[in-house]
C-alpha cells in the first residue's frame, strides 16, 4: 500500500517512498491532498499557455519532460502522475518530483515557494534564497550544525495565517556537493548519493529533529556574490524587499503559464511587509562559511 | 526565427572587448555604456539561462547529460528572441551525441570567431587564472581541456570544453557547417574601423561609419580600462586583480622566457602558420 506523508502542510499520497517520515495514522474519510501515483502522462499538452524546453505550463496543469528519467503530468493541485522512462531508477525519479514536480503543485495551490533553505531560530524561520550555486543550502546545512532546527532546502513553502507569513516544512533533508560536506565534517560515504549511479558527487543529509510545525518568518536573506574581497549584509527596504523575492521564486518560469502571478506578487509583498530582507554578499573565491555564519547570526539573533 | 550570432573565442582573444563595442553600437548613446552592462551578450554556458528555459536544475544533471541538452536550449532560445540574439561561447565546437552538435545549426544564424596570437594568449590566460604562465601553456595544449568539468561541486557555469588552443580554433573553423566570420584580435587593433565593419556587415546589422566609429571609441582599451578602475567588472575572475589589464601585442615578449615560447610554437606550429601568427621561416610575427 502507498504510504502517506506530511510535507509541506499537505498531506500526501504517494506509490514512490519519499525521504520523509511516513504518516501512521492518515486522515479518516477524506482524501489525501495530495496523490502521487504512476500512469499516463501526455507527451505534450494541448495548447499550453507557456513553454519551455522541457516543462509546459498552462492553467491547472504542468507537463515535465526529463530524458531517461520520467515524464510529470501535475494536475489541479492535487496530483503528480509519473511515466518513468523505461530502466529508470526511482532515486532518479525522485529527484526530479521532490523538485520541479512539486514546486508547479505548489504554485497550482497557490502557495509560496522560494528557491531557498530554512532554519528555526527562537521561534521565527530564517530563510536563505538566491540563484543555484550561491551557498543557499550551505548556509542551512552549517546552521543545522550548529544546532539550529532545519526547515526547508531548496523548495521553501510560505503560507500565511491570518497575514502572516509562515514557512512549512519541507522534506526533512539537504541535497549538498561533496566538498560542501567536506567544509561542515561530514562523511559523503555514510550518505545516499541524489542521482543513481551518476557522475555527480551530490548527497541526501538527512536532518535531525525535524518538525512538521510553520514558523513564522523572521528574516529573509538574499545571497550574492562578488569577485571583490567584500562581505557585507544590507538591510532593504521598502518595495526593494520585494524584487529580490519575486526573482528567487522558485521556478519562476512556471507561473507564466500556469498563472497567479497576482496572488505571488500579494505573497511576497506579504513577506516583505513582516520580514526583515538582507542583501548579503560574498566574495566567490573560496567559502569562507564561518564567518558568513557569524555574520549572518549576529543578524537573526539581533 | 533569426537565428543565433555566436561570439565564440578561446579565453582572452578579445571576445570581451567585442561584446563592448558591440553593446555601445547597439546603445547608441553618448558616453560609454557601463562594462558591467552586458547582458545583451550573455555567455552560452550560464547557469540561469539553462536553469531558466529547461524546468529543472543543470545542478541536479551530469555534465553529460547538461551538455545533451543545450543544444534544444539554444534551439529554444532562437525560436523565442524577439530580436538579433548574440551569444558568447567559449566552448569548442563539439558533437554531444552521434549527429548531434553542441551548437545546432537550427538555432545558428552565424559566428564570428576571434583568434589572438597564442603567446600574447597564454600570458593573458595566466594572469586571468591567477596561475603561472607553464600552466597556461600546458592548458592551451591540452586537448581535454575544459572548464567546470569537476563533478564534486557547483561551479558558477555549465561545463565547458575547449579542448587545445589549435583545435579550439580548428573545430570552429573548420566544422562548423554554418557562416564563421574569422576576426583577428590583431586586425581589431590596428585596423580597427575596417575589422568591426566586417563584423558588424557579417551579423546583419545596419549601422553607418559613424555609429560604428564612435562604439570603437567607445570601447578603446584606455576606456575600459577606466571603466573597471572605477566601477569594477564583474566578469573578472577573482584570482586576476584587473580583467583590462595591457591589451597589447606582442607583449609576451616581456613576459615568457625563450622555453615557454618554444613551447608553445611547438605545440600550435601548424594553426599559428595557417592564421598567420607564423612566417614561412616559422619566425613569430606578433
Amino acid at each position: 500500500m502507498d504510504d502517506t506523508y506530511h510535507i509541506f502542510g499537505l498531506e500526501i499520497t504517494s506509490v514512490i517512498s519519499l525521504p520523509a517520515t511516513p504518516v501512521l495514522d492518515p486522515r479518516p474519510d477524506t482524501d489525501p491532498d495530495v496523490v502521487i501515483t504512476y500512469g499516463e502522462a501526455p507527451e505534450a499538452l494541448k495548447n499550453p499557455k507557456f513553454k519551455g524546453v522541457r516543462f509546459q505550463a498552462d492553467p491547472g496543469e504542468f507537463l515535465l519532460r526529463v530524458d531517461g528519467v520520467a515524464r510529470y503530468h501535475v494536475q489541479e493541485g492535487c496530483r503528480i502522475t509519473i511515466l518513468p522512462e523505461a530502466g529508470a531508477n526511482e532515486d532518479d525519479i525522485l529527484v526530479f518530483l521532490m523538485g520541479s514536480a512539486m514546486g508547479a503543485l505548489l504554485h497550482q495551490r497557490n502557495i509560496l515557494a522560494l528557491h531557498a533553505g530554512a532554519i528555526a531560530v527562537n521561534g521565527g524561520s530564517i530563510i536563505f534564497s538566491g540563484p543555484s550555486g550561491i551557498g543557499k543550502s550551505t548556509l542551512a546545512a552549517g546552521f543545522h550544525r550548529r544546532g539550529y532546527a532545519f526547515l526547508a532546502d531548496d523548495v521553501c513553502a510560505i503560507t500565511t495565517d491570518n497575514g502572516h507569513p509562515l514557512v512549512i516544512p519541507g522534506f526533512p533533508r539537504l541535497k549538498l556537493w561533496a566538498d560542501v560536506l567536506k567544509k561542515i565534517n561530514a562523511d559523503k560515504n555514510t550518505l545516499k548519493s541524489v542521482r543513481w549511479g551518476k557522475d555527480l558527487e551530490k548527497y541526501f543529509l538527512p536532518a535531525d529533529g525535524f518538525s512538521n510545525t510553520p514558523v513564522p518568518i523572521k528574516s529573509v536573506f538574499i545571497l550574492e556574490m562578488t569577485n571583490t574581497d567584500k562581505m557585507e549584509i544590507t538591510t532593504l527596504k521598502g518595495a526593494g524587499k520585494i524584487d529580490p523575492l519575486l526573482d528567487n521564486t522558485y521556478r519562476r518560469r512556471f507561473l507564466e503559464g500556469l498563472g497567479g502571478k497576482k496572488d505571488h506578487f500579494r505573497q511576497c509583498a506579504a513577506v516583505a511587509a513582516h520580514a526583515a530582507v538582507y542583501r548579503t554578499v560574498r566574495p566567490d573565491k573560496g567559502f569562507l562559511l564561518d564567518e558568513l555564519m557569524d555574520m549572518v547570526e549576529a543578524r537573526f539573533l539581533s | 526565427m533569426k537565428g543565433i550570432i555566436w561570439l565564440a573565442s578561446y579565453p582572452k582573444s578579445g571576445n570581451t572587448w567585442f561584446r563592448v563595442f558591440l553593446t555601445n553600437l547597439l546603445r547608441d548613446a553618448d558616453t560609454p555604456a557601463s562594462i558591467n552592462e552586458l547582458e545583451s551578450t550573455p555567455i552560452a554556458s550560464a547557469r540561469g539561462v539553462f536553469d531558466n528555459n529547461m524546468g529543472f536544475e543543470a545542478s541536479d544533471l551530469t555534465a553529460d547529460e547538461i551538455d545533451r541538452l543545450r543544444p534544444e536550449l539554444y534551439i529554444h532560445l532562437a525560436e523565442n528572441a524577439t530580436e538579433q540574439l548574440f551569444m558568447k561561447i567559449h566552448d569548442a565546437y563539439t558533437d554531444v551525441a552521434d549527429n548531434m552538435s553542441l551548437i545546432p545549426h537550427a538555432a545558428t544564424g552565424g559566428a564570428l570567431y576571434f583568434i589572438r596570437n597564442p603567446l600574447d594568449v597564454a600570458v593573458s590566460f595566466a594572469h586571468h587564472n591567477g596561475s603561472d604562465y607553464d600552466t597556461s601553456i600546458t592548458r592551451m595544449a591540452d586537448k581535454a581541456f575544459a572548464f567546470c568539468g569537476k563533478p564534486d561541486r557547483l561551479h558558477n557555469q555549465l561545463r565547458q570544453k575547449l579542448l587545445s588552443w589549435s583545435n579550439h580554433i580548428l573545430s570552429w573553423v573548420d566544422s562548423a557547417p554554418f557562416p564563421v566570420c574569422l576576426l583577428r584580435y590583431e586586425d581589431m587593433k590596428s585596423q580597427p574601423l575596417e575589422t568591426f565593419t566586417k563584423a558588424i556587415r557579417f551579423a546583419g546589422l545596419d549601422y553607418t561609419r559613424e555609429q560604428i566609429s564612435k562604439a570603437i571609441d567607445f570601447s578603446l582599451f584606455d576606456v575600459v580600462q577606466q571603466l573597471e578602475e572605477a566601477e569594477g567588472f564583474r566578469e573578472k575572475n577573482s584570482a586576476s586583480s584587473r580583467f583590462f589589464r595591457k591589451g597589447q601585442i606582442g607583449s609576451w615578449r616581456e613576459e615568457l622566457n625563450e622555453t615557454q615560447a618554444k613551447r608553445i610554437v611547438d605545440d600550435h606550429r601548424e594553426v599559428m602558420r595557417r592564421f598567420g601568427y607564423l612566417d614561412e621561416n616559422g619566425k613569430i610575427i606578433y
